[in-house]
């Protein structure tokens, strides 16, 4: 039988998740004798895969871009993580929604540069109006809370999912933590 | 006109992709690097608590988050008018030079490595850490440890390992947990015996680095890495 797949992706956040999925440390090489990293800011394949069985999604979806490569994750991926915060709740990245997207282009591209442009879409992101978590787009089968989740919950959470069994995330860490 | 997309750029830290525009004779006539990401940072942090900004802004980048830490903290600093103790300054700084080490870990081993080790023609399946660790797996090893000490210090001092709530504005939020804890750092800088120079491979890479002088005597070495 050859080894479950996973894929890690990220959306709008910081990339702290995935630094703490590196701060597995010498465990990453335990976690890749038992899955095979298919698809990651790690890898170098570059579309998504047919099918994925577990896949960590780090961040919010705050762009068109974002909305996008999410529905087709979810088309392609058996199980959907939240990884994180800002999926779970969009956290930072939701702190522009009451703002409206002009007023958040214009602070950093016209009212504080010498310069002022705001770039036209294709060379920025086109935004959606409100950032949204992800299970507000497509649905999503386990949440790991944490900003970032703990290299440890992490680590237990993929050897349950590789295990089969139901990770209860909830016992091992907060929200915020 | 023919236009050349790299998307998603890999080996960096952080998302981004770049185009190429080329004109009718297939020659470049525009390049451009994207940062395809835009929070507003600029916007959101407006009109909350000032002391909240070091934990806010550190969520610019997780990789780094010690350089908004402390960038957001120095000017906190200015706006309360102080000048922080020097041992808190000296701190700041310890927490910040571990996750230079960590960084620069990421960079070379967990990112470049591949090309490094396996080189560009590699398949592609294989052009990664994992990949790495098949083939060298000493090496990809001790990319890891790297990346760990640095990452453990940073932990040390703010008890986390990223986005710590250490720094803040007027020095630091408290005393790192572990009691002399800076002590114990120069021998975490002391690697494992197999991180010689001779393990990168190239002699490129050994000119120019002393093989012993990093050692320190056995009783100053600490036992929590």
């Amino acid at each position: 039988m050859s080894k479950p797949t996973l894929a890690t992706v990220w959306l709008d956040g910081c990339s702290g998740c995935h630094m703490s999925f590196l701060d597995m440390d010498e465990r990453l090489l335990t976690i890749a004798q038992e899955v095979e990293l298919v698809y990651s800011p790690l890898v170098d394949r570059k579309d998504f895969p047919d099918l994925v069985d577990i896949t960590l999604v780090e961040g919010a979806v705050s762009s068109e871009e974002d909305r996008a490569k999410i529905k087709k994750i979810r088309a392609h991926t058996n199980l959907l993580v939240s990884l994180g915060d800002c999926a779970i709740t969009s956290n930072v990245p939701g702190m522009r929604n009451p703002f409206g997207v002009q007023a958040i282009l214009n602070r950093a591209y016209v009212e504080t540069v010498a310069m002022p442009k705001v770039p036209e879409y294709g060379v920025i992101p086109k935004l959606l109006d409100r950032v949204r978590p992800v299970h507000e787009v497509v649905p999503v089968d386990v949440y790991l809370p944490g900003c970032p989740p703990s290299a440890d919950l992490i680590f237990k959470t993929l050897q349950d999912l590789i295990a089969g069994r139901t990770p209860q995330a909830s016992e091992a860490q907060r929200f915020g933590a | 006109m023919q236009r050349i997309v790299i998307d998603p750029v890999t080996r960096i830290e952080g998302h981004s992709k770049v185009t190429i525009q080329l004109d009718d004779n297939g020659k470049v006539a525009d390049a451009r690097f994207h940062v395809t990401q835009f929070r507003g940072f600029e916007k959101l942090c407006e009109n909350r608590p000032f002391y909240e900004m070091p934990s806010l802004m550190a969520r610019i980048c997780g990789i780094c988050p010690v350089s908004h830490l402390v960038a957001s903290a120095k000017a906190c600093d200015a706006i309360l008018g102080v000048s922080i103790p020097p041992n808190g300054a000296r701190l700041r700084s310890v927490m910040n030079l571990a996750q230079i080490l960590q960084s620069h870990a990421l960079s070379l081993f967990h990112l470049s490595s591949p090309d490094l080790v396996l080189g560009m023609d590699a398949p592609v399946e294989a052009r990664n850490l994992f990949g790495v660790a098949a083939t060298a797996p000493e090496l990809a090893k001790d990319g890891i440890r790297v990346r760990q000490i640095g990452q453990q210090i940073i932990e040390m001092l703010g008890g986390k390992r990223i986005h710590p709530a250490w720094i803040v504005p007027g020095g630091l939020a408290r005393r790192s947990p572990k009691r002399n804890a800076t002590r114990s750092i120069p021998c975490c800088l002391m690697l494992s015996p197999r991180f010689s120079a001779r393990s990168i491979g190239s002699e490129a890479c050994t000119s120019g680095i002393p093989r012993k002088s990093h050692r320190l005597p056995t009783s100053r070495r600490c036992s929590w890495v």
